[in-house]
């Protein structure tokens, strides 16, 4: 098939894709049998479990409320209304709290946040699991492989919040037991800050007022997430690696008498590229679903916690943007791959 | 009478057989035996609910002979401390409103298993029947579940996670064991668009077979050649779909709990974990840490390890496609 022709079928999935999910998620909205404004007339639902009618508002001020929101509005209008916004202006529409700031800003500058924090462990797990996956590959069930498999499987047990609540209450108990009181008033002469009050907030207290240039800081998410995600990679890359180091080619390569380095780098790694940017464009959506909830962790400000803060206080524009941008960059990023392996492997253009 | 005896034997044998091999395994060995353990301690949790269902401020003796205490009259326990160190009454210590953090636990055991194990069953149903319907009849209806599959693939796990929170939270304070059913509901919606894809695809795959076309020119009936040539294909994969997605529910409701929005009788290891790492003077109180995290860790190892295990000894009995499908297609859980 044509590239072009492909490309153009791709991109018209991927807008199908996006709107089938805008329409599962407004849908839900809707249908769902609860007031959505309970966080402004009652506050916050997510401890209690009492009843929802202790209103703390006037009545006036409710209806105000809703009009000003466009609850008043009907399910199609809403509807067509944020689908002509999306694709004429780029526009989300409005956050219900946090002084109606547009959602796109709320989550540009989230997603800033997000990447300043976990950029470079997305990056260093995703190099490091290729590199171990095509090593263990070359001989399976060799030591390096046996070694590898055992202690990723480990930790790819923990979900990321038990590692990142266990590693962080680590790192404190350490911090402040050994060179706690140094770093602390090291700390606390730089910055108006009290940590000795609440210690175990230093982690969060550090990120939000901007103490994150203090490595120490910056380390521990960067270690999670290459500790979860590197064996959630390795284990792709060492078996699309391995079926590849199985054909017959490399075998006759091996015949030849061609050198172990040209054998992996020329014919298996060059046969093996579209597998491994399809482990590269699998692994990331999931890893950014472990940063999504890391952040809830650590009271990153990122875009993960503007989503989980927006669900539990009801505020369907940034939840309903959230989503959708969530769901449109995994989209987008499939869609990117599948074009990259047709442009990579001939096979698939003459299918 | 002959031929009932045969099948049997030879289902008995494969079941058997894979079993053995999953136990040769170190790593299967290890992962079977914690699966054993917490269906264990999730029984115990479920009879110590039938004599105190509140039943946590009490040592941690009471439920371990809680059988025990179904037949005779349970004593009168002195009240306990809040906060209180592991030490002999108390395995696990006590939480911040002095209740048993063991005998929590078993509790959450119970429910989680539990929980975890209906919609897994659900999830093989829905799996199943859309699957193999797809697969069979094909036309609009197949392209209607590609389709959504498509869309419902298309959301990343843990938005799926919040959405689902979200939109239980009426049922869970509305109606009494409204937050189960809606629980029930999402999950099961997240997981079933990657089985039944994979198992249409096999399905698809085993119908295109030579022998298949074969047994048609003969003159075996559609029914028969489904139920005898290619559903026994898709059983090994059933199997090992139940286990990987048996550990991606356990995290999957544990994180429910976590984010705050299962109450604290329902999802009790995430929201037992949540509410101790808020605690003031956490670096004292280490037992309300690490305890949840340990009993998440387990569970989720075990699972893990069997159905690689499971898998392994699959992909050693159908040399072929098998390993490296099953291996794309659930190394992923987005």
């Amino acid at each position: 098939m044509n590239i072009v022709k492909y490309a153009i079928l791709r991109i018209v999935a991927l807008l199908m894709q996006i709107i089938g999910a805008i329409t599962v998620i407004i849908v839900a909205t809707t249908i769902i049998p609860l007031d959505p404004t309970v966080y402004f007339t009652v506050g916050d639902v997510s401890e209690q479990n009492g009843d929802l009618n202790q209103s703390t508002r006037s009545p006036e001020e409710i209806a105000q409320f809703r009009r000003e929101i466009g609850l008043d509005k009907t399910f199609f209008q809403r509807y067509f209304d944020f689908l002509r916004d999306l694709f004429t202006r780029g526009d989300l529409g409005h956050s219900w709290y946090d002084n109606r700031k547009p959602v796109t800003e709320l989550y540009f500058n989230a997603f800033k946040t997000t990447l300043n924090v976990f950029g470079l462990g997305i990056l260093i797990f995703t190099i490091l699991a290729i590199i171990l996956g095509i090593l263990s590959a070359r001989r399976l069930d060799g030591t390096l492989d046996r070694n590898v498999r055992l202690s990723t499987s480990l930790f790819y047990s923990f979900p990321p919040y038990v590692l990142g609540t266990l590693l962080i209450f680590a790192l404190n108990n350490y911090f402040l037991t050994n060179l706690g009181s140094s770093l602390q008033e090291n700390l606390e002469s730089k910055f108006p800050i009290n940590l000795s009050s609440r210690p175990y907030e230093t982690y969060f207290t550090a990120f939000n007022d901007g103490l994150s240039h203090a490595a120490v800081y910056q380390l521990l998410p960067i270690i999670i997430v290459v500790l979860i995600y590197t064996g959630f990679q390795f284990r792709l890359v060492r078996i699309y690696m391995a079926n590849v180091l199985n054909q017959n080619y490399i075998r006759t390569a091996h015949a030849k008498g061609l050198s172990e380095r040209t054998i992996l780098i020329k014919h298996g790694l060059r046969n093996a590229l579209p597998e491994l940017i399809t482990s590269v464009a699998t692994t990331f959506p999931v890893a950014f679903s472990g940063v999504v909830v890391l952040e809830k962790v650590f009271e990153i400000n990122g875009s993960g916690l503007l989503l989980i803060d927006a669900g539990l206080h009801f505020n369907w524009p940034v939840l309903i943007g959230g989503a959708v941008i969530f769901t449109a960059l995994n989209a987008v990023i499939l869609a990117v791959t599948d074009l990259i392996i047709n442009y990579v492997d001939p096979k698939l253009r003459l299918s | 009478m002959d031929n009932i005896y045969v099948k049997n034997a030879f289902y008995k044998n494969s079941i058997a057989n894979s079993l053995r091999t999953i136990l040769s395994s170190t790593q299967g060995k290890i992962g079977f035996s914690l699966i054993l353990i917490y269906l264990v301690m999730a029984l115990i949790g479920g009879l110590a609910y039938l004599i105190d269902p509140p039943g946590y401020q009490k040592p941690t003796s009471w439920i371990l002979w809680s059988p025990y205490y179904l037949v005779f009259v349970l004593p009168d326990y002195p009240d306990v401390g809040i906060l209180d160190p592991p030490n002999a009454d108390f395995w696990f210590g006590t939480d911040y409103s002095g209740r048993d953090i063991f005998s929590r636990m078993i509790f959450g055991t119970t429910i989680t298993m539990g929980i975890a194990i209906v919609i897994a069953f659900i999830v093989t149903l829905l799996i199943l029947s859309l699957g193999l319907s797809s697969a069979i009849y094909g036309g609009a209806w197949d392209s209607f579940i590609t389709r959504l599959s498509d869309v419902l693939l298309t959301f990343p796990t843990v938005v799926w996670i919040i959405l689902i929170s979200v939109f239980s939270t009426p049922f869970r304070i509305g109606i009494p064991g409204g937050f189960y059913l809606a629980v029930y509901l999402g999950m099961s919606l997240v997981m079933w668009p990657l089985g039944a894809r994979l198992v249409r695809s096999e399905v698809l795959e085993g119908l295109d077979a030579e022998y298949v076309q074969a047994i048609d020119l003969a003159g075996g009936s559609r029914y028969w050649i489904i139920r005898k040539h290619v559903f026994p294909k898709v059983i090994p994969t059933i199997f090992l779909l139940f286990f990987y997605q048996l550990s991606d529910i356990v995290i999957g409701i544990s994180l429910l709990g976590y984010l705050g929005f299962g109450s604290e009788s329902t999802l009790v290891w995430g929201s037992d974990l949540a509410k101790s790492f808020l605690s003031e003077n956490i670096q004292d109180e280490w037992w309300t840490v690490v305890f949840p995290s340990l009993f998440i860790f387990g569970i989720v190892l075990g699972l893990t390890l069997f159905s690689d295990a499971l898998r392994d000894s699959y992909a050693s009995k159908y040399r072929g496609g098998i390993q490296s499908t099953l291996h794309s297609s659930l190394g992923g859980d987005s």
